[in-house]
């Protein structure tokens, strides 16, 4: 079977190598990675990992619908065991048995196929266990305290990355970009491969014996840091939009990383500068503008050997703070290796934002790693996915499963005290415990929003007792936005679904302004298909819609030229008839209540309300509204 | 041997920077009647590693923890399964018991659920641990100090949970170019400790200083926390307490005895005798920021110059 090549010239091996070296790095985020090759990447690190540790790494994988029992464990039963059939069944996550010949627990490499689906339990998991120094587990009299010895490797797509908490993404220290080819083997290699039936989806990558054995000789490297590397750790850093402190713990971990697996003694600046390129941090000097130089401190110290081959012996409060000396000064006290491997290096992460969290726009609701808020009247509270299990005050939404486990402990005596001696298991209302569920909306509030016709009116104010309707509800929102500033494609509308209104994105798409094409036609049928899903369709349907339209009619886009997105008439009434065929279906749905927000227009005064008329809506009018609209 | 001994921890004196912190701890430890802190700040601005790092100097153990997914019976307490399942009822201490007199440690105390945080609601306001669960009915005098950490991005505290801590620090991220210098450095110490798991780690010359350093500071503290009754407190300070809780409107009257307490506290610990202004003026900030009306947490800015020049307006003294 064909292996591709591999070799640390390679930036993404040599990434993936650094995290091998320093557990420091092991938890590593890919963004934009296919699944099979995220798979692959797990492959890679796993056999990385076995030659560095010298142990057998275990691989865990976290997909969507992890609730905490799964993940730090529960009740089980035994069934192999007369003498008690309820044991303790360990979590995926949970401290694993000391197995290792030193006493030490086994690496295990956690793989997150997708970080913005995880599931809240196990998001507020690896919060509590990423990157962390001590683990507790404290769940149904089971107690643990550990030290956590994991590697983390998540995959997260840039466009959805505003759905992560920022509390999470910082956890993750190395930060990759998917290279975004498969390596160096070629479309013929592959058709080669599949003519000879050794073709394999699942590609597993072997690593060649020259890696394991460079891969060896780093972890066993004692590689001295420099001030000039402290120092240029602190630069690089220095003019980031913005600062993190575990951002600059982790290049300065990269640096030295980077450093061992050129054998090197010493880490200086062009170690961090080749530990930047691999995550694609901009060069300082790039960054300050033209003129100004980077404002080093100074200092009288240098680094010295210790035992740990590390650092200088100065307690923490006095002023260590090393000389950061230009490099030639160094250079006469200590020899510092300068590798030419930057020559061939594939800097394919040069100048690719490592850290997209930072300008994303915000996707998840406030307060994301919380429990969710329930409201006190919930008529019908087993709806919503099931996200755990709490105690039950009723026997509604009961939690068969987990009701026994709980009366299960008691049975021994139970049955000793009300002296029963067959294999009845005795329930108590202590026992009773229901399903904990994400709350499913029952209401929808859809917004249509025709920017183009809302120049001068007070339409915010207008909306806003529909807004408040739906946070009070808790109706998911949908914005359906026609004739924006920055839409999609112009000639087409753009759909803004979300759980709740707190989500910043509805902010956002309620300040947006005004573009020039009304493709009304292509809105409406948009608001058409979006209430006849949320009505009609999956397990968790709305009951009620409120469908609240902010438009003039004055529509100039056909539907054809809309799904063509191209023109190819002169704008005539096509675009207003289009958009009242489909007013008309929409007006025929059930359990939907339209309101038409009238602008008011100066011209074709009548044509809103023949919009209203059609979608059979409320009409209620726009204060203050002008009547000359703006792009038509 | 505690069972976390074997656990490496960054000595609490290698911890560069957070001076505001360590004081809030020092102080609740000196004076356990302050109640507890909260240390709401940045991402990986060293918040746990701290709290950690002050318990094991203090009490030769890691804090007693509630993660944030414990269940109602390890809180509380509740009985050891497996002997319970053979038909013997033998009793299992919760956390709360357990942490009885020492420091109760809760890390992202605002992902809590709200189940347990009524419960310890509950036992921080009466001072009684009540457990009516699986057949027991008892109650039990629990004193704690109560430490949370939080990432204020992640939602706020309920109000009556944030009262409960008699101090509050705000964390940010240290930004002075040496002392980043040395965090780096540091760490990257610690870490070759952290990451090769050695047992011996204390005996290595690099922390042999800090452990030595930690010792003196743990007697230090430990002293102070004797010779707290000791230190006088003048009228015109408790005057100037009362005036400090007016002119920043704190809510409800904890925040009077909270100042006397916390300015006496430091006072023992820079071993006076007595509480001069200097003392109340350094402790201020810390009891009366999340105490104040009309201040949400979500305000990062709880305490700002404006706030320090009416403090020294008040107490005729520069904070230092």
């Amino acid at each position: 079977m064909f292996q591709p090549e591999m070799n640390l010239n390679q930036t993404f091996i040599r990434s993936l190598a650094c995290a091998a070296v320093n557990p420091g790095l092991r938890s590593i985020l890919v963004l934009d990675t296919p699944y099979t090759e995220l798979q692959s990447t797990a492959s890679i690190l796993t056999q990385m990992l076995e030659c560095t540790t010298g142990n057998k790494v275990e691989q865990v994988h976290l997909r969507v619908s992890e609730l905490d029992d799964d993940l730090w464990g529960s009740l089980f039963i035994d069934h192999g065991s007369d003498s008690q059939p309820i044991v303790w069944h360990r979590g995926i996550l949970a401290n694993p048995p000391n197995n290792l010949q030193n006493g030490e627990q086994p690496l295990r490499l956690v793989i997150i196929p997708d970080l913005a689906k995880l599931s809240l339990a196990a998001a507020r998991a690896c919060v509590m266990l990423v990157a962390a120094d001590v683990a507790h587990l404290e769940r149904h009299g089971h107690h643990a305290i550990w030290q956590p010895n994991m590697c983390w490797l998540a995959s997260c797509s840039k466009a959805e990355i505003g759905a992560v908490s920022p509390h999470l993404l910082d956890r993750f220290a190395l930060r990759l970009n998917w290279p975004g080819v498969a390596s160096t083997y070629s479309a013929a290699d592959l058709l080669k491969e599949v003519l000879n039936d050794t073709f394999s989806e699942d590609i597993h990558r072997i690593l060649p014996p020259g890696l394991k054995n460079q891969l060896q000789k780093a972890a066993q490297c004692q590689t001295t840091i420099t001030n000039e590397f402290i120092g240029r750790v602190l630069a690089y850093m220095s003019v980031a939009e913005n600062y993190f402190p575990r951002r600059e713990i982790a290049l300065a971990r990269l640096a030295l990383s980077n450093a061992k697996l050129n054998e090197a003694h010493y880490v200086a600046a062009n170690d961090v500068d080749t530990a930047a390129s691999l995550i694609g941090l901009i060069p300082p000097e790039e960054v300050l503008p033209k003129g100004r130089s980077i404002d080093y401190p100074n200092g009288q110290e240098e680094a010295t050997d210790t035992d740990l081959q590390h650092t200088t012996n100065h307690p923490a409060n006095e002023d260590i703070l090393a000389s950061f000396h230009e490099p030639e000064t160094l250079a006469s006290e200590i020899s510092v290796y300068e590798p030419n491997y930057t020559d061939t290096l594939d800097l394919l992460s040069l100048s690719i934002d490592p850290y997209p969290e930072d300008n994303a726009p915000i996707n998840r609701e406030i307060a994301s790693l919380r429990l969710p808020f329930f409201q006190y009247a919930i008529t019908n509270p087993d709806r919503g996915t099931i996200i755990g299990v709490e105690r039950a005050t009723t026997l509604h939404n009961i939690a068969l499963v987990s009701t026994l486990f709980a009366a299960a402990p008691f049975q021994a005596i139970r049955r000793k005290n009300l002296n029963i001696r067959d294999n009845r298991i005795i329930l108590s209302t202590s026992d009773l415990r229901c399903y904990l569920r994400k709350f499913a909306p029952h209401q929808m509030l859809l917004l249509l929003i025709d920017y183009t016709s809302l120049h001068g009116s007070d339409w915010q104010d207008a909306l806003s007792p529909y807004l408040s309707w739906a946070y009070i509800e808790r109706a998911s929102i949908c914005i359906v936005q026609v004739g924006a500033a920055h839409p999609t494609h112009e000639l087409r509308a753009d759909l803004i679904q979300e759980r709740s209104i707190l989500v910043p994105s509805i902010t956002t798409a309620l300040e947006e302004k005004s573009g020039k094409a009304t493709p009304l036609a292509d809105g409406f049928g948009l608001a058409l298909r979006t209430l006849r899903h949320a009505l009609q369709h999956g397990r968790h349907i709305v009951h009620r819609a409120l469908f609240v339209v902010v438009s003039d009619g004055r529509g100039n886009v056909s539907l054809e030229a809309s799904h063509n997105r191209h023109l190819t008439k002169p704008i005539s009434r096509e675009g207003i008839e289009d958009a009242l065929k489909l007013a008309q279906q929409i007006g025929e749905l059930k359990h939907v209540q339209t309101v038409l927000l009238n602008p008011q227009p100066k011209y074709h005064p009548d044509l809103p309300l023949l919009f209203a008329a059609t979608l059979k809506a409320e009409v209620i009018n726009i204060a203050n509204a002008q009547a000359e609209g703006v792009g038509k | 041997m505690s069972e976390d001994s074997h656990i490496p921890i960054l000595p609490y004196t290698s911890i560069i920077g957070q001076e505001q912190l360590k004081l809030a701890l020092e102080l609740a430890y000196v004076a356990p009647r302050i109640g507890g802190v909260l240390i709401s700040g940045e991402r990986g601005t060293a918040k746990s590693t701290t709290v950690r790092a002050f318990a094991k100097m203090m009490y030769n153990h890691l804090p007693v923890t509630i993660p944030i997914n414990a269940t109602e019976d390890r809180v509380i307490g509740g009985w050891k399964i497996d002997e319970l399942m053979t038909g013997k009822a033998t009793p299992k201490k919760g956390l709360l018991e357990e942490a009885n007199d020492k420091l109760l440690y809760i890390d992202e105390v605002n992902l809590l659920d709200d189940h347990i945080v009524n419960i310890i609601l509950d036992v921080t306001s009466t001072g009684v641990l009540e457990i009516q669960r699986e057949g027991k009915d008892e109650q039990k005098q629990i004193h704690f100090t109560l430490v949370g950490t939080m990432n204020p991005e992640e939602g706020s505290l309920r109000p009556q949970l944030l009262d409960r801590f008699g101090l509050m620090v705000q964390v940010t991220a240290i930004t002075d170019l040496n002392l980043r210098g040395k965090i780096v450095q540091v760490e990257l110490n610690f870490s070759l400790v952290r990451d090769k798991a050695m047992r011996d780690w204390k005996s290595i010359p690099f922390f042999q200083n800090s452990l030595q350093q930690e010792l003196e500071c743990k007697a230090k503290i430990e002293q102070a926390r004797q010779r707290r009754h000791s230190v006088k407190v003048p009228e015109s300070i408790v005057e100037m307490c009362l005036r400090l809780s007016k002119e920043f409107q704190a809510e409800g009257h904890r925040s009077d005895y909270l100042l006397v307490l916390a300015a006496q506290a430091y006072a023992a610990i820079e071993e006076l005798h007595l509480v001069e202004a200097k003392h109340l003026a350094r402790v201020a900030p810390l009891v009366l920021q999340h105490r104040r009306q009309r201040i949400t947490q979500l305000n990062r800015i709880l305490w700002n110059e404006e706030d320090d020049n009416l403090l020294m307006k008040i107490v005729d003294h520069v904070p230092t």
